[in-house]
């Protein structure tokens, strides 16, 4: 049994609480559980990482030394396995108890496989989140000449982009009608298939891939209309999932993820949660919604840190917004590009192959989602634009 | 110590633009498009339109107090020293745009190798106790370098109107450069 102050989780959001944390002169017990054995890894510099643009030492963007500098006692290589929240208790695989006097829960999340027969099972079924897993990859992308990206989400676009300029013939598969369908309007991702097939990347879209089977050398992946593909090894791009398995869920409340107040608390005494294993306050929709990124992540870490150590601050919550450098060009999306209704309309300026393009989408006549491609200038007023359509 | 900021005066500025060619000498750049600081012109008219004003606004990165492209850097490469001053690492940028995406004012710069460039108040000339180029070649003196609390609150109140006014109307908005 231990008391203190308990961190769950090693990335941006548990990194930036525990800065908080120390900053706001909590001297007491601050321990860290996580399954990694390292420092924090970010997933996000991972592509670039294979693409060859950061050393594998910058994957760890905090270094080596942070949870020495600021006094953790960190219990890695474990993993918590259930939380009680009616008696403060955590209990870890290795067989640990501790019992809290705050905790925050900053799992993070993991990738989705979807349930594809003998996906789960392939030994050549890559998915790219942690060190190991992109380590692995990096391995196997080192003699591939031909690759499957399943799932044509950002990372997926990415990640296509990666093996084809390492010269690997790539395919990329999704459900969806379009590519990065969580937040590009359809025209604006129509015209990143496009400039993805001028690279000679092939898309095969409205496409649930029917089974997968292991060979020799890699992975045989079987089509619905019932071709077949022989692939080096498949990069499984669908999307992620919040690591809460080790919570009741009659304690905490859950929707898509952990629901959390502006002040990052849950719904129990002294239990916060932060980054991509929760929801938080999206200042578009005026609900909480799961919104995973880095930034949100680590905003999300520094609101709970403070509140933690007694600094009553809240989360202003956040717009969603994603930005994509994809060959050359620069994709950018902010606020909701793909809201629907009778009032919704939207207005498209420019064209991506030859300048500047944006796509703007209102409703009821104010601006609540965009697309840009290669265009920083629109940006700044239509970043405006919505919050001062959020203020009205 | 105390943040380091650029003062400017509405008020003054004729749009001549020397500070951005001052900037891109000092800064070795040679395009335009990836120019550290920016000069636009704003018109404003009353609503009968029998007055109209033209004023010229010369914008770089504002070294905000809390700056979000520190925040969100995926890569850690940009930081804020003890002077204020937000920098970039650019062996550790990988060229990711978040910075851009997350800066109200569009600061950061991306030059060919993909990688972020922006104003560093010229640490190099600060350093050897020099102004920063923009400033240094400001005929009108609307430019200014200094520490925050030597900034008259009217000054600073001045400028401040009028970028939020020039970010927020986007068709009267028009950039020089």
């Amino acid at each position: 049994m231990s008391n203190g102050y308990f961190i769950l989780g090693n990335g941006g959001a548990a990194t930036h609480a525990i800065k908080m944390i120390r900053s706001a002169g909590y001297k007491g017990e601050l321990h860290q559980i996580s399954d990694n054995t390292g420092p924090a890894f970010n997933p996000m510099i991972a592509p670039y990482y294979l693409k060859g643009i950061t050393d594998w030492d910058n994957c760890f963007p905090y270094g080596h030394d942070f949870l020495k500098e600021q006094k953790v006692i960190a219990h890695h290589g474990d993993k918590v396995m259930s939380l009680d929240a009616e008696t403060s208790t955590i209990t870890t695989k290795n067989g640990s108890v501790f019992q809290y006097e705050k905790c925050l829960i900053a799992t993070g999340a993991r990738p989705v496989m979807p349930p594809i027969p003998g996906l789960a099972d392939s030994r050549f079924a890559l998915p790219l989140r942690e060190p190991d897993t992109a380590e692995k990859m990096a391995k196997s992308q080192g003699n591939a000449s031909k690759v499957l990206v399943l799932g044509a989400s950002f990372v997926g676009v990415k990640l296509a982009e990666v093996f084809n300029k390492k010269g690997i013939s790539v395919i990329l598969a999704d459900i969806s009608s379009q590519v990065m369908p969580q937040g590009a309007h359809k025209q604006a991702a129509n015209y990143v298939k496009q400039y993805l097939e001028e690279f000679g990347i092939r898309l095969k879209l409205e496409c649930a891939l029917n089974g997968v089977e292991d060979t020799a050398n890699g992975a045989l992946c079987r089509f619905p209309d019932g071709t077949t593909e022989e692939v080096d090894f498949i990069a499984v791009s669908a999307g992620i999932r919040p690591n809460l398995d080790f919570l009741n869920p009659d304690q905490v409340n859950i929707d898509r993820a952990i629901c959390t107040n502006q002040f990052m608390q849950t719904n129990r005494t002294n239990l916060y949660a932060a980054g991509d294993v929760c929801e938080s306050f999206n200042r578009l929709s005026g609900s909480q919604q799961w919104m995973g990124t880095w930034g949100n992540a680590c905003y999300q870490g520094r609101v709970a840190g403070l509140n933690m150590a007694n600094v009553s601050t809240r989360f202003a919550g956040s717009v969603p917004q994603h930005v994509s450098p994809i060959f050359s060009w620069t994709y950018m999306q902010i606020g909701d590009a793909l809201r629907k209704g009778e009032k919704v309309r939207c207005e498209e300026k420019g064209h991506p192959f030859k300048g500047p393009y944006r796509i703007t989408v209102f409703d009821d006549d104010v601006l609540v989602g965009a697309n840009l491609i290669n265009n920083p200038k629109d940006l700044i007023w239509i970043k405006k634009e919505i919050n001062l359509g959020l203020a009205q | 110590m105390t943040q380091l900021v650029f003062s400017f005066d509405v008020s003054r500025c004729s749009g001549c633009m020397a500070c951005i060619v001052a900037c891109q000498d000092q800064n070795d750049i040679i395009s335009e498009a990836t120019a550290f600081r920016r000069v636009s012109s704003l018109e404003e008219s009353n609503e009968t339109e029998t007055d109209c004003q033209l004023s010229f606004l010369s914008m770089s990165c504002m070294h905000c107090g809390d700056a979000p492209c520190v925040m969100v850097c995926p890569a850690a490469a940009i930081t804020k020293n003890e002077a204020g001053v937000v920098s970039v690492n650019r062996d550790l940028c990988i060229g990711c745009h978040s910075c851009e995406l997350a800066c109200p004012f569009g600061a950061p710069q991306f030059a060919e190798d993909g990688k972020m460039a922006k104003c560093d108040f010229c640490h190099d000339r600060v350093e050897a106790g020099l102004l920063p180029a923009c400033v240094r070649v400001c005929s009108t003196k609307a430019l200014g370098f200094g520490p925050l609390d030597e900034l008259t609150e009217n000054k600073a109140k001045k400028a401040s109107t009028k970028i939020i006014r020039a970010l927020l109307h986007k068709d009267h908005f028009e950039e020089k450069n």
